[in-house]
């Protein structure tokens, strides 16, 4: 299996699955996984995970747990954990998250920021 | 879902103490319904639960779900129980004459409520309620048509349109007690077509070729209440006679069916 696949069925394992059939746009705001392989307008938030595939088109901000970008988006992309960028993918915005991981070959016209861990209190 | 038994085996204090919890529970249930002919079941019952019950109540084994859901009639605009009859069928599975049913309508639901009582969450297509998935799909030629809709999730809108076979709902049963969600599946069917490699070169009629049809899951999501508009005529696959053509509207129904079930029956759905 290819690195950047994930097991089979990992799209049904999803709360929210957008396929490349689906056209949509909207707001989420949600506690589950998200994969998107559409095209998709609007924000997502979620504390879960959140994946957009080698069809997905995002135009739009994404605030989620860990993201992985394997399509297109152009906007704000915020993890708390860590944001994947993957050869296929198309990033233009802003990568926000603690860890950053891009794949040689991904196309970036994004500024990509770590934001400072808190402080320990003695 | 709630359960009522008593064990042979429980102390005579906790029986007692169970009867009498037993009791009060059934008389919340009991309906009081003037019947004096089998073609006024319906309306007497939905007379009497108009009246008093802040419920749906069927009455029956679980045999019959399929046909009391199967047959809902419109429901009222109003915010009373609408939903809520014997099937006529049930006179040939229990010989009610109408005198036994205007002492039995109120006896046996007073009664059965102390056997089984289960309250079921459903769900609203349209004028219809559904305790299982409702699968819709086109009325004649297989195919994918263009569904688009206009969802309302817990916290956020979705508008899409997409490529359609057949659309799923069915209930999401949540461990908290939480609002009930609705589960929106669209599945879209494709058809592909190939020509075996080592018959390539040849003409047309002599190759072979392979049609596989597969469905792809297009679109999986909980929804809280939803619509959906297609321009082909559609079919609820699961209960051909519900209506559901025009625009679709579903969400979760506000009220539960509480359903009674007869003496420790086995739940055969």
């Amino acid at each position: 299996m290819p690195a950047n696949k994930l097991p089979f069925d990992y799209r049904h394992n999803a709360g929210v699955y957008l396929s490349s059939l689906v056209t949509s746009q909207g707001s989420f705001d949600i506690q589950e996984d998200i994969v998107i392989n559409g095209e998709f307008r609007g924000e997502v938030k979620t504390t879960g995970f959140c994946e957009i595939s080698e069809n997905g088109l995002v135009t739009g901000d994404i605030d989620a747990r860990m993201i992985t970008i394997l399509g297109s988006i152009d906007g704000t992309c915020r993890a708390k954990d860590n944001i994947d960028v993957k050869k296929s993918a198309k990033v233009k915005g802003h990568l926000i998250a603690p860890a950053i991981s891009i794949e040689s070959g991904a196309q970036i016209d994004a500024r990509c920021k770590q934001p400072s861990s808190p402080q320990r209190m003695s | 879902m709630n359960s009522f038994f008593i064990q042979p085996t429980i102390a005579d204090k906790t029986r007692d103490i169970l009867a009498d919890q037993l009791r009060q529970a059934s008389q919340k249930t009991r309906v009081e319904a003037e019947v004096w002919h089998t073609a006024d079941i319906r309306q007497g019952l939905q007379t009497a639960l108009a009246q008093t019950s802040p419920t749906i109540v069927a009455v029956g084994s679980r045999t019959w779900f399929d046909r009391i859901i199967t047959a809902t009639h419109s429901l009222k605009a109003s915010d009373l129980p609408a939903f809520a009859f014997i099937p006529f069928d049930t006179t040939r599975l229990h010989p009610l004459s109408p005198f036994i049913i205007r002492r039995g309508v109120n006896a046996a639901i007073g009664s059965l409520a102390a056997r089984k009582v289960s309250h079921l969450t459903i769900f609203q297509v349209n004028n219809s309620l559904f305790t299982e998935t409702c699968s819709i799909g086109q009325a004649e030629s297989r195919g994918t048509f263009l569904a688009k809709l206009s969802l309302l999730l817990n916290n956020g809108n979705l508008t899409a349109s997409s490529q359609a076979s057949r659309i799923d709902l069915s209930l999401i049963e949540s461990i908290q007690d939480e609002a009930p969600l609705l589960r929106l599946g669209i599945r879209s069917e494709l058809i592909n077509q190939s020509v075996s490699p080592s018959k390539a070169g040849l003409l047309p009629d002599k190759r072979t070729s392979l049609k596989t049809h597969r469905f792809e899951d297009a679109l999986h999501i909980p929804i809280e209440k939803g619509s959906l508009i297609s321009t082909e005529k559609l079919i609820c696959l699961s209960h051909p006679e519900v209506d559901v053509s025009g625009t679709l509207n579903f969400q979760p129904y506000p009220k539960k069916l509480k359903f009674i079930t007869s003496k420790n029956q086995p739940i055969r759905y």
